[in-house]
């Protein structure tokens, strides 16, 4: 690989005030470690989206007050590889996901449901698994314009922009 | 996050910070309903400074794309970064709002088509691309303009009407150059007035109507003049859109709003109940297309009583015209 690999871990209360700081935190070490334009948006959004669900779907009703979502982050050459892990309820988000339909008229529109829409849309992968107490999803988001590492597979799409 | 407000001409500006993410889309929704709950009708989201929006964010702009659709006001967005772009793509919510490259179009587009009268839409949505008109039956484009002004004047609380009847309530003119001229035609008449008189009357002052209502467009540079002094009719004066992205909108916004379900603000309403009255449709669409669209047309032109009531006394007075033309009397 041309670069060694980063990571970063953050444990975080699963308090919804503190969603947006820990993105905020999360995007500053990916800019240091060279991650910018489409894959930092991407990364950002797919972590606060599935931050907010860990936080949210953490406050059912066995949630305890020390209750917590761990985040761990990994940039590689062609990749960003997203950890989110917490103690709450058992929620497959890859399974649940609900199907948005975003052709309906402006009317019809819900302003909600449209954020696991988003991260479907958007990951180049991504897994769910229950292990033990724990939700954890796996999240990968393309560098595009990095060439992939040996044995990844091409997945460089130019300049990733869609349509 | 701060959010900058700024008012220029009629056009409200809010310019949001660099993340519209789940702890600041909530003020940005605030600030979108705010002002829009304070009348204003026009209203750009500029985001060039935004770098980062989250679904929650897409949420914001849905929530002010709805409110302003339900007040009949208007949002563009400005100058949207290509990440954050990608996003509303994604959540289908580009086609709610016009898209400009910076705050300074979109303030002037916002501005601009504020200042169309239905008569200036009506021409620019029978005008082609490299000018010249649709082909349209005989006295149409008068007949579309007539009714056009009297939907205007009725939209600007000038004139009243129902059914079958038409009630003037002011016309002293009002300074405007495209509808003085219907002002004046309408104070002529004796009250209480039919309809189908009305429009009769408008019909005679659609020539002037039409003459203002294309300086006008050239002025504000939507139209572009070239060889001049050919009458109109004739064919061969041309006035080829300058801004083609003007004209695009009227023609693009009535026939997505048909192929669409959504449910139309009034002035949209008013133009596909005169284009209806007047064959534009049957010149805009292919014979498959006017098929399928039909019902979807009379549904729209339903929605607004006196919209329906001009396209039916269009209808009247044209079939009437052509009826004494067969006949060799002359048309009233």
């Amino acid at each position: 690989m041309a670069s060694r690999p980063a990571e970063e871990r953050w444990t975080t209360p699963a308090d919804p005030a503190r969603v947006a700081p820990l993105v905020e935190e999360a995007a500053v070490f990916l800019e240091r470690r060279g991650v910018g334009g489409r894959a930092l948006h991407v990364a950002q959004l797919v972590l606060e989206e599935i931050v907010s669900n860990a936080v949210r779907h953490g406050g059912t009703a066995e949630r305890r007050d020390d209750d917590t979502v761990r985040v761990t982050v990994r940039v590689d050459d062609g990749h960003v590889h997203l950890v989110v892990e917490d103690e709450g309820a058992p929620f497959d988000p890859v399974r649940d996901a609900p199907l948005t339909d975003v052709g309906r008229p402006l009317a019809e529109r819900a302003e909600g449901g449209l954020g696991l829409h988003l991260v479907r849309s958007l990951v180049a992968d991504w897994s769910y698994e229950r292990v033990g107490a724990v939700n954890r999803v796996r999240l990968t988001v393309d560098r595009p314009g990095r060439p992939a590492p040996e044995g990844v597979g091409g997945r460089g799409d130019g300049d990733g922009r869609a349509g | 996050m701060r959010i900058v407000e700024e008012k220029i001409g009629g056009v409200t500006v809010l310019q949001p910070g660099e993340r519209i993410d789940v702890a600041t889309a909530p003020e940005l929704k605030a600030a979108t309903q705010r002002v829009l709950g304070e009348g204003v009708q026009r209203l750009v989201i500029d985001l060039s400074r935004v770098e980062y929006v989250s679904s929650v964010g897409i949420g914001a702009l849905l929530a002010a794309a709805k409110q302003a659709q339900a007040l009949g006001g208007r949002v563009a967005l400005a100058a949207v970064a290509p990440q954050v772009r990608e996003v509303c793509e994604l959540t289908g919510v580009l086609e709610f709002f016009t898209v400009h490259g910076d705050r300074e179009d979109a303030v002037e587009a916002l501005g601009r088509r504020a200042a169309l009268t239905l008569p200036e839409e009506v021409l620019l949505l029978v005008l082609e691309e490299e000018g010249g008109f649709l082909d349209l039956p005989d006295h149409a484009l008068e007949h579309a303009l007539a009714g056009a002004a009297l939907l205007e004047l009725s939209h600007r609380g000038r004139v009243d009407g129902d059914l079958s009847t038409v009630q003037v309530l002011d016309a002293s003119a009002m300074g405007d150059e495209v509808l003085d001229p219907a002002l004046q035609a309408l104070g002529s008449l004796t009250p209480p007035h039919e309809t189908s008189p009305s429009l009769r009357a408008l019909v005679a002052a659609a020539p002037a109507m039409r003459r203002a209502a294309l300086e006008r467009l050239v002025a504000h540079g939507i139209l572009g003049e070239k060889n001049g002094l050919v009458s109109w009719l004739g064919g061969k004066r041309r006035y080829p859109v300058v801004d083609g992205a003007e004209q695009q909108e009227v023609r693009a916004r009535i026939l997505d709003l048909l192929r669409s379900d959504r449910i139309p603000g009034p002035r949209d309403v008013a133009i596909v109940a005169l284009a209806d009255a007047c064959a534009v449709f049957d010149a805009l669409l292919d014979m498959d297309e006017m098929l399928d669209l039909r019902d979807r047309i009379a549904e729209v032109a339903r929605l607004d009583l006196f919209a329906l009531a001009i396209r039916d006394a269009l209808r009247a007075v044209q079939r009437r015209g052509r009826d004494e033309a067969a006949d060799g009397q002359p048309a009233r």
